[in-house]
């Protein structure tokens, strides 16, 4: 049976700015840096209350499986917004908005009471957004 | 339901205590300053850790210093002992008896087998966990 997850993408066209992003401005902790003699890096990132949840931050580049066209529109469709990547759990949504705010995160909407508690939506750098949301009852 | 989150300003000490041990991992382990650090008592401290992090401060540290280890048992050319005195451990077999706890084989066993496996010129890839899955399709070892 599946017990859970350990590593999940996040496909970013710049992994220098994504680690920038992903680290320096959400805070999260490095888990992997390792270039291969290829130059493939394989970079892998945590939220610090859940070291054990790797997200890597895929390079969107041409490759066994992905041809030249597809890194093009893939970039583009990211770069719309088509991908909301996930979600991101904060114990005081409003205050770690202005914090995220004030280390230049763009938000897409502020922070809004619904029905499952409090939430703001921000992106990263090239496209990929994601839910800030305080649950309600926590 | 998901799991309770701790509150903001709690959590945010309790990084920092993070912080901190990790700034110093190879040293001995200080519980009383790093939960003078998130304000909190040692015992309070302690749980909370545990309960936010998913392990003990102590095994958090030792993880930190087992991973350091097996890095440079692969990539250094260090022997056991250098490496066992590197990562913090004052007695080899302490350090022996940890690692292979952790690892599943004595630090020797490792050393060996993963240069048997990989040679001299990748034995990185013994310490790395990249599924191939991933390198097959996103082509990290062509």
């Amino acid at each position: 049976m599946i017990q859970r997850m350990s590593h999940t993408a996040i496909f970013v066209p710049d992994q220098d700015q994504a680690k920038d992003f992903y680290v320096g401005k959400l805070g999260f902790e490095v888990k992997t840096d390792a270039t291969m003699p290829n130059g493939f890096r394989w970079l892998t990132v945590s939220p610090k209350g859940q070291p054990e949840l790797e997200i890597i931050l895929m390079k969107i580049a041409a490759g066994p499986k992905i041809q030249q066209e597809d890194v093009d529109s893939i970039k583009e469709l990211v770069g719309k917004g088509a991908f909301g990547a996930g979600v991101f759990d904060t114990a005081d949504c409003r205050k770690t908005y202005e914090e995220l705010k004030a280390r230049g995160v763009e938000f897409l909407a502020p922070p809004k009471e619904e029905f499952y508690g409090v939430q703001a939506v921000f992106r990263d750098p090239f496209g990929n957004w994601f839910s800030l949301t305080e649950p309600k009852n926590q | 339901m998901r799991g309770r989150l701790v509150h903001d300003d709690t959590f945010r000490r309790l990084c920092r205590a993070r912080d901190f041990l990790a700034g110093d991992y190879q040293s001995a382990i200080r519980l009383e300053q790093a939960a003078r650090e998130a304000c909190l008592s040692p015992f309070h401290f302690h749980r909370l850790f545990t309960s936010t992090f998913g392990e003990t401060p102590h095994d958090f540290l030792t993880r930190l210093r087992i991973d350091r280890a097996r890095r440079l048992l692969v990539s250094a050319n260090m022997s056991v002992t250098d490496v066992c005195m590197e990562v913090g451990y004052s007695s080899l077999g302490s350090f022996s008896l940890k690692f292979r706890s952790v690892v599943g084989s004595s630090p020797t066993d490792y050393q060996r087998e993963i240069r048997r496996i990989f040679g001299y010129s990748a034995p990185w890839r013994g310490v790395l966990f990249l599924p191939d899955c991933f390198a097959s399709a996103f082509g990290a070892w062509q």
